[in-house]
């Protein structure tokens, strides 16, 4: 089991990883609104009034999207991974796109992704059970 | 100072269940840990790949549904971690059939500093 983290910091791009991600068989997701360390790097900012007139022209555009989604395999990782680089431009090797990282889980409770687990599970015992049944 | 080994995510989509699992910590002698506010990918039902983000207003979501929490805890030993897990998985109700109650998952700290419970 493991967990993917992706930061997006072009934010416009989230549906679309979502969708992807759902796509893809991802049976849940959680998204935080983020900034990235650039964001509070303009000495302009620290300009009293200036500063805060221009953080409003800037809009939120320093903001990035956090995702993370608790993933059953590595091979589903790795799927996942390619497709979100794919949507997000091709190559997040390019500054400003974002990064995405995996860390492994140790335990998992609840969220869609355990009831599809324990269902499969299910499915086998059954299977099991009527085929000794069967011979 | 401990030496923690693993961190807690705790993600709580019934936002008013969330007083319950800060009480709960407290309760278990867990009195630092950070809590944020997130949302689900139930968020975007409905929307598709081709609705660009800025029409995508998920801001606009008057009762606030799909909105949850996402706390985060560090923790010493597993067994730590995994009595935690029980005792929030009652309060979430984690095991019943209806979805969307939300996920909880460990992950192994590599290296901490400053880690207080």
């Amino acid at each position: 089991m493991y967990v993917l983290f992706i930061v997006l910091n072009e934010p416009e791009y989230l549906p679309e990883v979502l969708f992807k991600m759902k796509q893809l068989g991802i049976r849940g997701a959680t998204v935080i609104d983020s900034m990235g360390a650039t964001a509070i790097s303009k000495d302009i900012y620290n300009i009293p009034v200036i500063g805060g007139f221009m953080k409003s022209i800037d809009g939120d555009t320093h903001y990035n999207k956090t995702v993370f989604s608790v993933i059953e395999r590595e091979d589903q990782v790795e799927l996942v991974m390619n497709h979100i680089e794919r949507v997000i431009g091709g190559d997040m090797k390019k500054p400003n796109k974002g990064i995405m990282f995996v860390l492994p889980v140790t335990h998992m409770r609840g969220g869609e992704l355990q009831r599809h687990i324990e269902s499969r599970e299910n499915k086998k015992v059954m299977a099991k059970e009527f085929e000794s049944e069967y011979y | 100072m401990l030496n923690c080994k693993y961190i807690l995510f705790i993600v709580i989509n019934d936002v008013k269940k969330s007083k319950s699992v800060k009480k709960k910590l407290a309760d278990l002698g867990i009195s630092r840990y950070t809590v944020i506010d997130t949302f689900g990918l139930s968020a975007i039902e409905g929307c598709n790949a081709k609705i660009s983000s800025k029409m995508f207003n998920y801001m606009n979501n008057p009762d606030n549904k799909k909105y949850n929490k996402t706390i985060f805890v560090a923790l010493p030993t597993e067994e730590a971690a995994i009595s935690v897990m029980d005792e929030i998985e009652i309060i979430l109700d984690l095991n019943s059939d209806k979805t969307g109650k939300g996920i909880m998952f460990t992950v192994p700290i590599y290296k901490s500093h400053g880690i207080r419970i």
